[in-house]
């Protein structure tokens, strides 16, 4: 049965000559869960707004939308609010109330429920998520994931027939983001909600959701299985959709990379089908030269038994923790959420001080040296910007530190970060890849040794992301050692050159990052967790199994 | 610790503005420092995590600035202490100043107090009906302000970090800086309020429909008891008050006379019982609670 009707959709923001839709038209049956995908400024999430219709980007829209056969334009307005919910990406800015229970009957109150109703549903759907135990909680005492899941309870109470979600997990770590999705699959599998979901981080999505479409440049590109559309990814020679290959799921590349006569229909999505298929080939090693290794000379950074909490009687956050940093080094920190990366970072950059230890920059006390040779950048790239341009807050850097041949400076960097065409554009209308690499240029600016980095790749597309690692991995060539604090562990695994796991505010071992995260069985990647044990090379990503592998199929 | 938040939002409401009553018309200094004291206790008893040091260091400064300022500025009185240039400092200003110092901690002790009580949600319920749209903005920012907050803290990390620090420099270039990061804070802010609108309006706020509340509370023969006992309490404060000041104005910045803002005297005596009565209801209200649990445990 067809809930969702989209015909010929166009849409233009006002003062673009481009339209950001173009005539689009496609269906969702009542009890779908679709992913709709594409890379950055696509439209997806455009699209996604005119299925509401109070949300709506303002702008000259054309075609039409019925959901249950009716216009979405002739929907009485309460009724849509119901049918439609709407989870946005920050699970801070949609909640409304301060305390849970009112935040989740928010939307009934809305509608003017009765109360007895009020109460029935929500005691219904409380129990169906086991949230009761923090029904009194104030919204600040929840973590990420839980508002997460505050926001889709809230919503669901409305009894909706389309829940549409915007990146919802782009805040979120890897375990909440999981929990996440498996949470979007019940509903789906045991409501038969309809699901429209638009997401980048799709490791685990493949594997849930019934169908994918796939938008570029305000078209669909692809609308088919997920397995098709992978295929066709894989295939694809099209000039427009060239480096589409950076959507595929790592298990999924593999896959299309190393079999012989790979099948669309055999395309493994999840670590147990990728298990099943390894069995199938003999893989022999190659040889492989050694990588070059991180000098392990003399520390340029070292934090030296420190220990640092909050609040005098509160948790203790780090504790007597011991790390050094070396030249050209590329440390990637990993943890678990409040396990103390992002405080480890800040004592590093000296923004916070320790209670216990200190921590040395080439043997000096951080206290007492210019704080230029470090460079923070914050994990939300704008809270760094004071002025409302780059190009302003550059030339306001230049003019504060008094740096000398400021221009070719300025040039120099906006050129290597390909920033030249925004440099003049507001600062909030920057996607996040380029919030990025403007703070990254900020930072360059002063010529710092080291680079201390918290969450850089939140909510950036795979496409994006590698052009940013491609930029870090060029400033560390250049001498400068980064210290990178992630969730991602595939976008660690792959550049790091160290690595080291956060837990209770202390520091496992820093290994060599690709031995670390062999070494480890679940904070790992897909790929590692396919192969180890295999009887086969072990290998961590994509990258690593090109060199090493070497492919044979029985016949 | 909180009987108070047991009874209807009209009782807890009707305790805090009389509170707000008695606290604004007081003109004698040992009446003020009188309530200063009971309402310490009550948030003390109230929250256990109170700090009381803490708080007076936090919240002190600014009466403090108002002591000065009304002791270098009013020059009404009839017992000059020195003279600062050609200025006569007046020992009533001091103690003016003194009152109304301790006036403005006792406010701010009443709200923190009427914070905890009064949650949000009985907010809503005793304005909603009244001022639907005000309420809700009001609850609406109350939830902002941890948030705000919590990203201040996250760009003065950031910013102290580029040089521009509100700890360490010039006075004036703190000023400057603190100001750039307010702003900055405030822009990013509202950008991000757009989301929160949105996320209202698809919940469907803002329909013609009328607001339904969820919540409900019971006016029980408790809350009648202690309505009628803040009610007459505040009566007979303003009928004394009224006769025995008659010519001073009920609210006010007036001229006060040493003998009577510093030692009241025979029937002036009774208001200070009065207001004191009236503070330590909030104790009766829990010691009640407590000697009923004691007895409930007792019979079982």
């Amino acid at each position: 049965m067809v809930l969702l009707q989209v015909e010929n959709l166009t849409f233009n923001y006002p003062n673009e000559d481009e339209s950001i839709l173009k005539d689009l038209s496609f269906t969702v049956n009542s009890g779908e869960f679709v992913l709709l995908t594409g890379p950055t400024g696509c439209g997806k999430s455009t699209l996604l707004r005119h299925l509401k219709p109070v949300i709506q980007p303002i702008g000259d829209k054309t075609g039409s939308i019925y959901v249950d056969n009716k216009s979405i334009d002739m929907y009485p307005k309460r009724e849509m609010a119901q049918a439609v919910g709407f989870v946005f990406q920050d699970p801070d800015n949609q909640i409304v109330m301060d305390h849970v229970e009112q935040e989740l009957v928010f939307g009934l109150e809305n509608i003017g429920l009765k109360r007895s109703e009020i109460k029935k549903r929500l005691a219904e759907l409380v129990h169906y998520f086991g949230i009761e135990a923090w029904m009194d909680y104030p919204i600040d005492e929840l973590t990420g994931g839980q508002k997460q899941l505050l926001n889709i309870a809230s919503v669901l109470l409305l009894n909706p027939k389309i829940i549409l979600l915007d990146e919802p997990t782009s805040q979120l770590d890897p375990i909440s983001t999981k929990d996440f999705f498996d949470l979007l699959y019940h509903l789906n599998q045991e409501l038969g909600i309809t699901i429209i979901l638009v997401e980048h981080r799709l490791e685990h999505v493949y594997d849930l959701c019934d169908r994918m479409i796939f938008m570029n440049h305000g078209q669909i590109v692809y609308n088919d299985t997920p397995r098709e559309v992978l295929y066709h990814l894989w295939q694809s020679k099209d000039e427009n959709i060239k480096d589409m290959k950076e959507w595929l799921p790592n298990i999924a590349e593999l896959y299309l990379t190393f079999d012989p006569q790979p099948e669309r229909d055999l395309i493994p999505l999840n670590v147990n089908e990728g298990r099943t298929w390894l069995r199938s080939l003999h893989i022999h090693e190659m040889e492989v030269r050694k990588d070059q290794e991180v000098m392990i000379n003399d520390a340029i950074l070292q934090a030296k038994n420190i220990s640092f909490k909050y609040h005098r009687k509160g948790k203790q956050i780090i504790e007597h923790l011991d790390l050094a940093i070396y030249q050209e080094d590329f440390l990637a920190i990993v943890g678990g959420n409040g396990s103390g990366k992002s405080t480890l970072l800040k004592i590093l950059s000296g923004i916070l001080k320790p209670q216990e230890g200190n921590v040395y920059y080439k043997h000096q006390n951080l206290k007492k040296i210019d704080r230029r040779v470090l460079g923070y950048c914050p994990q939300n790239p704008k809270f760094y910007f004071i002025q409302d341009t780059l190009k302003k807050e550059m030339n306001d850097l230049v003019q504060r530190y008094e740096i000398p041949s400021a221009k070719e400076k300025i040039n120099e960097w906006l050129h290597h970060f390909s920033l030249h065409n925004v440099q003049d554009r507001h600062i909030y209308d920057l996607s996040g890849g380029e919030l990025q690499k403007a703070v990254l240029a900020c930072i360059l600016l002063t010529d710092p040794d080291i680079i201390l980095i918290d969450e850089p790749t939140k909510g950036l597309d795979p496409f994006v992301k590698d052009l940013f690692a491609e930029c870090l991995l060029e400033i560390n060539k250049k001498g400068k050692s980064i210290v990178l604090v992630t969730h991602d562990i595939e976008f660690a695994s792959k550049h790091a050159k160290r690595s080291g796991m956060m837990f209770r505010g202390g520091m496992s071992e820093v290994e060599e990052a690709k031995d670390f995260f062999k070494h480890n069985h679940f904070y790992t990647t897909a790929i590692n967790r396919m192969t180890r044990q295999r009887g086969i090379p072990h290998v961590l990503n994509l990258e690593e199994a090109k060199m090493k592998w070497h492919v044979q199929k029985p016949y | 610790m909180r009987a108070m938040s047991n009874y209807h939002p009209v009782t807890s409401f009707l305790f805090y503005f009389g509170a707000f009553i008695l606290v604004m018309s007081i003109q004698s200094l040992p009446l003020t420092i009188g309530c200063l004291v009971m309402l310490v206790l009550i948030n003390k008893w109230q929250d256990p995590r109170f700090r009381v040091f803490s708080f007076f260091i936090q919240q002190g400064w600014m009466s403090l600035v108002i002591f000065v300022i009304n002791v270098l500025m009013n020059h009404r009185g009839t017992h000059p202490l020195f003279y600062l240039g050609k200025n006569p400092i007046m020992l009533e200003a001091v103690i003016r100043g003194l009152i109304m110092g301790a006036s403005i901690l006792c406010l701010i002790l009443i709200f923190t107090s009427l914070n905890l009580i009064l949650t949000t949600g009985k907010i809503l319920f005793l304005f909603g009906k009244v001022v639907p749209r005000f309420t809700l903005l009001t609850v609406i920012t109350l939830r902002f302000m941890p948030l705000l907050r919590k990203r201040f803290i996250e760009i003065k990390h950031v910013q102290d970090m580029k040089g521009l620090s509100i700890t360490t420099g010039r006075f004036r270039g703190r000023l400057r800086h603190g100001i750039m990061l307010i702003q900055l804070l405030l822009t990013f802010s509202l950008e991000e309020a757009l989301q929160t609108a949105d996320s209202m309006e698809s919940r469907g706020f803002g329909l013609d429909r009328k607001r339904t509340s969820y919540v409900s509370y019971r006016f029980n023969r408790k809350d009648t008891f202690w309505c009628l006992i803040f009610f007459a309490l505040i009566l007979m404060y303003f009928i004394l008050r009224r006769q025995f000041y008659p010519d001073t104005p009920f609210f006010g910045y007036t001229m006060i006379t040493l003998d009577e803002s510093l030692f009241p005297k025979g029937q002036a005596i009774w208001l200070i019982v009065l207001s004191l009565v009236y503070f330590s209801c909030p104790f009766f209200i829990e010691g009640r609670e407590r000697i009923r649990w004691y007895f409930y445990k007792l019979k079982t």
